[in-house]
């Protein structure tokens, strides 16, 4: 079996990927996979003065006329908080900010001197309100909507889905390490290696699966990091504290029907600790844990690790 | 007629008065009921919240509440397959799943 070459390049602060089969199907799929990067990035970035997310931001409370594209983005980062019971919550914004992570994160300082400032608990998803006949978004003043959670998923559910369609292939669209998959995907699935960061090389720590539809995506506690002071601050903010996750686990991976619930649980799955093994269970999602000190432990369906 | 045969007759018929009032009251609280239950059925109510300092009236605005925001928000979808382990004939993996 030839192995598949992916196309990568930098997009949204992180890696978009591309693989298609056949590797004919590789044109229409990428300028899909462009079209829709660039459809994200002008709605949801934090980091780009134009963007719609920023304007929002800094409505002052006001009803904002909004983009398909943040009204979309909005919808879902509103109902993966309803569905993980505010684990996931797009209200993070401040917290971020004040954490430091007020930029790409490229341009994040690694280490800095202690934070001087008050984090609180997020305001939390009911404040965002969303007027559907109207397109439009409301959000109080002084909240801060931070997308980066969901926006990436479902960026990579879109363009794999038109990529497919306009290619007629099978398509898998990575982005920063969350895939999503649609067509016909080539005998024996998709090979994919899960580990702590989607940056590492091909024989990094973890497992080899093989997956054929719907979405695959990691969160990690590892990734993203920086340090203030004596502390290490990641990207995953718990809801509840403003600050981010000190729990149980190092990294989670997800497999689900779609790359926004793979991604949602995942990085549930991380705020909720070590509830989150009953709660992967009961939702019937494959998943993979690995602990601090690095013990694996499979949930549902996740093939065990050969020996 | 004896006083006391008038006395017999006015307090039966402050008996009868008395059992009627209270069947009367029982009977209108049970008809309210009644009528308020079938009120709500045929014609379901709707909340509103009220807007923000702006000013702009809550009409025609869906709240993202914490009761069934979209009609029904569904769960989170689980795989049509589960991920497997490899086979001695799969390729190497030329894709990551990881943290960003």
């Amino acid at each position: 079996m030839t192995p598949l070459a992916p196309v990568s390049f930098s997009a949204l602060g992180t890696t978009a990927v591309l693989c298609t089969h056949p590797e004919e199907a590789v044109d229409a799929a990428l300028a899909v996979l462009h079209d829709e990067l660039e459809r994200i990035d002008r709605a949801c970035s934090r980091f780009r003065e134009d963007s719609e997310v920023i304007r929002l931001n800094h409505s002052g409370g006001r009803w904002m006329v909004v983009s398909d594209a943040l009204l979309e983005a909005v919808h879902v980062a509103v109902v993966a908080a309803r569905q993980t019971g505010g684990a996931v919550d797009p209200t993070v914004g401040t917290s971020m900010r004040l954490l430091g992570y007020d930029r790409d994160f490229t341009e994040v300082a690694a280490n800095g001197p202690p934070l001087r400032c008050r984090v609180e608990p997020v305001p939390g998803w009911r404040q965002v309100r969303i007027d559907w006949s109207g397109r439009r978004i409301q959000v109080p003043a002084g909240v801060e909507i931070d997308l980066g959670a969901t926006a990436k998923a479902l960026a990579a559910d879109r363009a794999a889905r038109r990529a497919a369609e306009a290619s007629g292939g099978g398509v898998l669209v990575g982005l920063g390490g969350d895939l999503a998959m649609a067509g016909a995907a080539p005998e024996g699935g998709w090979v994919v290696r899960v580990t702590d960061d989607h940056r590492g090389p091909l024989d990094a720590p973890g497992q080899t699966v093989t997956v054929s539809s719907g979405g695959l995506a990691t969160s990690s506690v590892v990734t993203r990091a920086w340090r203030r002071g004596e502390r290490t601050l990641h990207h995953i903010v718990d809801p509840l504290t403003g600050w981010p996750v000190r729990g149980c686990w190092r990294t989670v991976s997800v497999a689900a029907g779609n790359c926004v619930d793979a991604n949602t649980a995942a990085t549930a799955a991380v705020v909720k600790g070590e509830t989150a093994v009953e709660w992967l269970e009961s939702l019937g999602l494959p998943a993979r844990l690995v602990d601090a000190r690095g013990g694996v432990h499979t949930v549902g369906a996740w093939p065990a690790e050969p020996r | 007629m004896s006083s006391r045969a008038a006395e017999h007759r006015r307090d039966a018929g402050l008996a009868r008065v008395g059992r009627t009032s209270r069947w009367i009251t029982v009977g209108a609280v049970a008809l309210i009921g009644v009528v308020s239950a079938a009120v709500a059925h045929s014609l379901p109510g709707r909340s509103t919240t009220s807007s923000s300092s702006s000013g702009t009236p809550a009409t025609n605005s869906t709240t993202i509440p914490s009761s069934n925001p979209f009609g029904s928000a569904p769960g989170l979808q689980a795989p049509s397959q589960a991920p497997s382990n490899t086979v001695p004939a799969s390729p190497p993996a030329r894709v990551l799943s990881g943290g960003s």
